[in-house]
């Protein structure tokens, strides 16, 4: 089950400008990914969240040249997260490419529930997926952690301090008032190692990617 | 000899592996100018694309292979992997034309860092050396070459007039790029570029790649800085594109104004702290 909520208090990127900037990489990496992968549609998993919306949004304005379908969850009903799998992996088949909209925050902390083969969004933490989407998503039992580190902002906040600026964990948690919830994300990045190390493609958005520059 | 040189940056998106279609693309790309004095630049591995890991030696040429397969676009500076007569594979530009080898350089400094492992497949070229062709000085880097400013005073005190420099530079910074730009990485290579040619008084010509691999994109933005720090040509930011400028060495002493820092530099000086540094008295 995923959840959604609205944007936090981040900065906010010019939005046009970025969403065309983010949909052309993107857009061009999926492309490069169907034709090497010998496949001719995207079947994006749609759990009905902002993060679903924005790629099938880039990938519109990007011109991406290839059938896009959206797999979504029942209309009204709680969002079974491994029932939307199965019905989008079986709608994919040999022919189809399937994309996982998943943000950055949720691939780097809770990448157990990443599966699928292109993570077209992974490189784009909840906080920036908000800035263009008006909102983000995350496991539903991710939710309590991020409410007691502060909100996203202090927990994508974190994670820039330490896996874009480099500064030591220990350092890092210092943006999160709570240290029992500090010292959930540090045992969540560590146990997320091994994880992350099989993650999907990700298209290279900033300095450290995962599966390019972060494993 | 001719005081006039054309460059021509062919922004180029190879394709991985791809070898003959690669050089397809650059001869196709190469622009007829009709001039004598012309010269195209496509980027670092433009004949095999970027990350070929274990497939390198499988696609590396020797550097006459390279002018043969070249040979219809004139004179051309090209990044390709090459193998050496010992087996090794570098990372390699050369300038070829006509069929014929004019020079080349073999990467210096393999990045290991963040997403690159580029030693784990290439040799590391071990010498920095200018050149004359038709007239001109020049030097040629290839890509993480360009980040040591030791290799480019090193050709400077070779009285370099141009210096080329082919790069596979990935694009970063997608969300927080400004304006016009699609990368805010690209900026720093152009003030690189920019500074790097007003405090040499040169010009440069910078030549980096397109398109994708993976889930790398290419930053593209090619570009060619004058002695005075003016860009005076530059391609748009992750496309394939052609840009080109004519370059004119009687502009030189002009561009150079109101000081010339390489005609009172002093590499004795230099050379000696070196050695001392490296504890060679």
């Amino acid at each position: 089950m995923t959840r959604t909520a609205g944007p936090p208090a981040a900065p906010r990127a010019d939005g046009r400008d970025a969403i065309r900037r983010v949909a052309r990489v993107i857009t061009d990496v999926v492309a490069a990914a169907a034709r090497d992968a010998r496949r001719e549609r995207l079947v994006v998993l749609d759990a009905g969240t902002p993060e679903a919306g924005l790629l099938v949004r880039c990938l519109t304005e990007g011109g991406i040249g290839l059938p896009v379908e959206r797999i979504r969850s029942a209309v009204g009903g709680p969002a079974s997260i491994d029932g939307l799998r199965a019905r989008a992996r079986a709608a994919a088949g040999v022919d189809g490419l399937l994309l996982d909209p998943v943000n950055k925050t949720v691939a780097v902390l809770w990448p157990e529930t990443v599966a699928e083969p292109v993570l077209p969004l992974a490189d784009l933490y909840a906080s920036q997926v908000a800035a263009l989407a008006d909102g983000w998503s995350a496991p539903a039992d991710a939710f309590d952690l991020i409410a007691r580190a502060g909100g996203i902002g202090p927990v994508d906040a974190f994670l820039m301090e330490h896996l874009d600026r480099r500064r030591p964990v220990e350092e890092a948690l210092r943006l999160i008032p709570d240290p029992d919830a500090g010292a959930e994300l540090r045992d969540r990045l560590a146990a997320g190692w091994w994880w992350r190390r099989r993650l999907g493609l990700v298209p290279k958005l900033g300095g450290r990617t995962l599966g390019l520059d972060l494993r | 000899m001719s005081d006039q040189l054309h460059v021509s940056l062919l922004q180029t998106a190879p394709r991985l592996a791809d070898v003959e279609g690669n050089a397809a693309r650059i001869l196709e790309a190469t622009p007829r100018l009709g001039r004598q004095a012309a010269l195209c630049v496509a980027p670092e591995l433009a004949l095999s694309g970027y990350d070929l890991r274990d497939a390198a030696p499988d696609v590396a040429l020797t550097s006459p292979q390279l002018a043969a397969r070249l040979a219809p676009g004139g004179a051309v500076v090209a990044g390709f992997p090459e193998r050496a007569a010992d087996g090794a594979v570098y990372n390699s530009v050369g300038h070829v034309e006509s069929g014929r080898v004019v020079f080349v350089h073999r990467k210096v400094h393999l990045p290991t860092y963040g997403m690159f492992d580029e030693a784990r497949v290439f040799a590391a070229g071990a010498d920095i050396g200018a050149y004359e062709w038709n007239g001109w000085r020049l030097g040629l880097l290839v890509c993480e070459d360009f980040w040591h400013p030791g290799l480019l005073y090193a050709l400077c005190a070779q009285r370099v007039e141009l210096i080329i420099a082919v790069a596979a530079a990935p694009g970063r910074g997608v969300f927080e790029a400004e304006g016009a730009a699609r990368f805010a990485s690209w900026e720093t290579w152009r003030r690189m570029a920019s500074v790097y040619a007003r405090v040499f008084g040169i010009w440069i010509a910078l030549a980096n790649r397109a398109g994708v691999e993976e889930g790398v994109t290419f930053a593209g933005g090619s570009l060619i800085a004058a002695p005075d720090g003016s860009l005076i040509a530059s391609a748009p930011e992750g496309e394939v594109a052609v840009v080109g400028t004519t370059l004119d060495r009687g502009e030189l002493a002009r561009l150079r104004t109101p000081a010339w820092h390489g005609r009172d530099d002093r590499p004795l000086v230099v050379a000696r702290a070196l050695l001392r540094a490296e504890g060679i008295e």
